[in-house]
């Protein structure tokens, strides 16, 4: 267990900057999630907290250590950490049980003890009955079991997740994030999980960084990124809300050239800016609502999403009402929203 | 179907019945007591050596090499894959009459440079060693690929685990290319011991002299009818040897085929060298120059120095009179016509072959190239020393009078390389997208039509390339040639091995020479031209 500290760190590969002055703070024991669109540089991240990559600028600290930085090049085989790659990378030419050994019998740990340590590091992932299989005759999940078990065998001061569920289907998905959420309440390790899966994030971690072209946009508790988002950007990720450009004035907010009355929270906002809309937040068939094109419908399961045009944007509404008799226009009113003032730069 | 009787008959004719009369002839025979008699004892220990040598050779050069250039951040690290693929394409013979210029012990130019005798190239150490390097592609190439299989996770996994770089290569990546290495270090170890030429020229006139198996044939079957059946019962030997190493050899590409996944989704993030790089960078640079580069270097100085083993100025005597002889140009010739000859059968029958999709023809017709030249040749000559005839109901009679013709060589060529065709149009025909050729027969197109038109374009580059590589390998054949050519007629190959074994290895030169830059201008052509059909 450890804390993990990254002070304004650069890093380009060749012409394209790829990580722009990312600074953050981990406390020892704690689970951050770095969440973003692909290619926004979450994994470049993981990669120098790792020493798999090296920062153009700016440290890197694992405790208090100094790990990465100017003239600083701790490489990944001293920094005692863990990884699970999305890919899992378990050694087909070693069984389960050779795996998992691997960095204890690096560590110069005793035979019996490796024996012990894996037989344990095994019971964790649910895996103690594979121990002498190959890789080859294992399935997806249980390869990432196995990837785990190997990363925790040798208690890291911090594990590394990138993407580690995203090779999964649906169902072994969501029975993984479980047992990762029960190890970490059992281990307490320190933990930095990369994803693209908003609610991975906002369900694992109790810090989630939200990542944009190399870039921290936000970085707080998963119920202040969802509830109270920093930015349009987070807002457009986190909460699949519907960004609008316009005005407010007067109680209203006009994009489009198409005014929306705004929910009692916002009525004294004025001024030019962005008006993040969640997909739910939106009433439909109301007679104080604006009439909008529907332009498709689209059935759910547990709901309905309607496709409303606003000049030339689409307007993604999600309700629970089957709202089947409007065709041609429907009447959409806002019932909760956040507001974004245009920055005066 | 009528097609696959067809192929299978004339393979058949070619080379199962051979092969069958070959192991007929050995009944009867005492081969116990040929097997250990003691000249031939020493020659299948020569083969034995030379052989473990030459693949021991090449597997330790190279399983770093591939290392260096697949997962290391090796400057130059593409020019260096050529450079130690360079020896694929080059007659083994070449290479050999190469380290005779630098390393004869009297005329040597290293000898001449160092002080005479420092280096002998004769001998079974010499022999190892040059079909090392003629035989280290066979390692190269397999252990590459299967490297180039390796995502760079498995190896970050070993170094987040607590491995460094060095560790790190030999506890993953070595062992996963393991398979292929090996398998392809018993594939070397089949080439040398089926290997001729370069165990005549760097064993037979050694002190003490080194026989093979192949060198102990061919001195039988001159000895005429009597040798012959003792050549026969050697063959086997030789048959044996090559059957239990392919088996081997394929028992190990099967279990390193089951450890790495298909080539999709690969990335491989270079390793970085650090402070290893530029001493790294120049050890492999100087040893593709000292083992391939040099050789061809003295080759070309040998044609040029008036009087071999004296360094006295240049002349270009050797290239007027081997130009203007006209043994030379009859030789080239007849090497030029065969060549293109076989190189036309071994794509047309290949492609046929590939298109009838039955496993069972494609694997016999790959057969052949395993068999060592000096077996097939004898088994040729078993086969068809006298015409043969069938006759179909007492009245169409078929004669086949092949026997010392130059016909009997061009099956030989053939046969022998339909493997090229056959694996290069099975690879190409696996690849084809099937719906052009769908759509040819959608908009009309007749299926014949439909072939010439949409799957035919698609082949061309493979085919060629089979066409080059046959073409190649039989402009200078040597070791059938030196068996099946009928006397007083000569191709290049034949050629080459008298003048450098007899009398004059400067006219020799000026072939090799000639040869060499044949290669580099075909090579380039066809590169030049399956990047056009690519773009
Ligand atoms: N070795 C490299 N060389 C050059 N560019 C790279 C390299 N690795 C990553 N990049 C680029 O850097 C950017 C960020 O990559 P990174 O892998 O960190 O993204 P990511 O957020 O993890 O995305 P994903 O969700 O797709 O994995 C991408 O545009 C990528 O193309
Ligand atoms: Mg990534």
């Amino acid at each position: 267990m450890a804390s993990v500290t990254l002070s304004s760190v650069h890093k380009a590969y060749g012409d394209t900057k790829v990580v722009k002055g990312i600074s953050l703070e981990l406390k020892s024991g704690g689970f951050l999630a770095l969440l973003g669109p692909s290619g926004c540089g979450k994994t470049t991240t993981l990669r120098m907290i790792a020493g798999l990559e090296n920062v153009d600028a700016g440290t890197i600290h694992i405790d208090s250590q100094l790990v990465d930085g100017p003239n600083v090049r701790i490489p990944p085989e001293k920094r005692e950490l863990g990884m699970v790659f999305q890919s899992y990378a378990v050694w087909p030419h070693r069984s389960v049980k050779e795996n998992v050994g691997y960095p204890l019998s690096l560590r110069g740990v005793s035979k019996s003890d490796i024996d012990r340590r894996v037989k344990e590091a095994l019971d964790w992932v649910r895996l103690a009955a594979f121990a002498d299989r190959m890789p080859s005759q294992l399935s997806g999940g249980q390869l990432q079991r196995v990837a785990i078990a190997r990363a925790l065998v040798a208690q890291p001061k911090v594990l590394l997740l990138d993407e580690p569920l995203s090779n999964l289907d649906m169902a072994l998905r969501e029975e993984l994030r479980g047992e990762i959420a029960a190890l970490r309440a059992r281990l307490g390790t320190t933990m930095i999980f990369v994803t693209h899966d908003q609610h991975e994030a906002l369900a694992l971690a109790d810090h989630v960084a939200v990542m944009n072209k190399g870039v921290i946009e936000q970085l707080d508790s998963p119920r202040t990124i969802y509830e109270a988002p920093a930015t349009p950007y987070v807002a457009g990720f986190v909460g699949g809300s519907n960004l609008l450009e316009g005005t407010a004035a007067d109680g209203t907010f006009t994009s489009h050239g198409i005014s929306f009355v705004l929910p009692d929270s916002l009525k004294t906002v004025t001024g030019p800016g962005t008006l993040a809309v969640r997909a739910e937040a939106m009433a439909l068939g109301q007679p104080d609502g604006t009439p909008l094109p529907l332009l498709a419908r689209l059935f759910l399961g547990h709901s309905m999403e309607f496709r409303l045009a606003l000049g030339d944007q689409i307007l993604r509404v999600i309700n629970s009402a089957d709202e089947a008799a409007g065709t041609g226009t429907l009447t959409a009113r806002i019932t909760a929203a956040h507001f974004f003032p245009a920055s005066r730069t | 179907m009528k097609r696959t009787i067809a192929l299978g008959a004339a393979l058949g004719l070619f080379f199962v019945l051979p092969l069958a009369l070959l192991l007929t002839r050995a009944f009867g025979v005492d081969w116990i007591a040929i097997w250990t008699a003691s000249d031939n004892l020493r020659a299948l220990q020569g083969t034995l050596i030379t052989s473990l040598g030459a693949a021991l050779f090449a597997l330790t050069l190279a399983l770093p090499i591939a290392l260096l250039v697949t997962r290391t951040a090796l400057p130059g690290r593409g020019l260096v894959r050529g450079l130690f693929t360079l020896p694929a394409a080059l007659p083994p013979f070449i290479l050999g009459m190469g380290w005779v210029s630098l390393a004869n012990p009297k005329a040597g130019l290293l000898n001449l440079a160092l002080g005479s005798g420092t280096f002998d190239i004769y001998g079974s150490i010499g022999i190892s060693f040059v079909l090392g390097i003629a035989g280290l592609p066979l390692v190269f190439l397999p252990t590459v690929a299967a490297l180039s299989r390796i995502d760079s996770s498995l190896e970050e996994a070993a170094r987040i685990s607590g491995a460094g770089p060095v560790r790190t290569l030999l506890t993953v990546s070595v062992p996963l290319a393991a398979p292929a290495a090996l398998s392809g270090a018993s594939l070397c170890f089949l080439f040398a011991a089926s290997a001729f030429g370069v165990p005549y020229l760097l064993g037979v006139t050694a002190t003490p002299p080194t026989p093979t198996l192949t060198t102990r044939i061919y001195a039988e079957i001159l000895m005429g009818a009597e040798g012959l059946s003792r050549a026969v019962v050697l063959s086997l030997e030789l048959l044996v040897i090559a059957a239990i190493v392919l088996l081997a050899s394929r028992a190990l590409s099967a279990r390193g085929a089951v450890r790495l996944a298909s080539g999709k989704g690969i990335s491989i993030r270079p390793i970085e060298l650090g402070r290893a790089r530029w001493p790294l960078t120049i050890t492999v640079f100087a040893l593709a120059i000292a083992l391939v580069v040099l050789p061809l270097l003295a080759v070309a100085l040998t044609s040029v120095q008036p009087v071999w083993g004296q360094l006295s100025g240049l002349s270009t005597k050797h290239w007027s009179a081997v130009l203007a002889n006209p043994r030379t140009i009859d030789a080239t010739l007849r090497s030029l016509a065969l060549a293109t000859a076989a190189a036309t059968l071994v794509t047309t029958f290949g492609l046929a072959i590939a298109q009838t999709k039955k496993r069972s023809l494609e694997l016999l017709s790959t057969a052949p190239y395993a068999i060592p030249g000096t077996v097939l040749a004898l088994a040729l000559v078993v086969a068809f020393s006298r015409d043969v005839r069938f006759v179909f109901l007492d009245r169409i009679a078929f004669v086949f009078a092949v026997a010392n013709t130059l016909s009997m060589l061009l099956i030989a060529y053939t046969v022998k390389h339909l493997a090229f065709g056959a694996r290069n149009a099975a690879d190409a025909l696996a690849q084809v997208d099937t719906s052009l050729t769908e759509a040819a027969r959608l908009s009309g197109a007749s299926p014949m039509r439909a072939f010439f038109d949409a799957t035919l374009p698609q082949l061309r580059g493979p085919l060629l390339a089979a066409f080059v590589v046959t073409f190649l390998t039989c402009v200078t054949e040597l070791t059938l040639s030196v068996l099946l050519l009928p006397t007083g007629r000569d191709v290049l190959g034949t050629l080459l091995f008298e003048l450098q074994s007899y009398a004059d290895p400067g006219s020799a030169a000026v072939i090799a020479c000639a040869f060499v830059l044949l290669v580099i201008v075909l090579q380039l052509t066809q590169a030049v031209a399956t990047r056009k059909a690519a773009r």
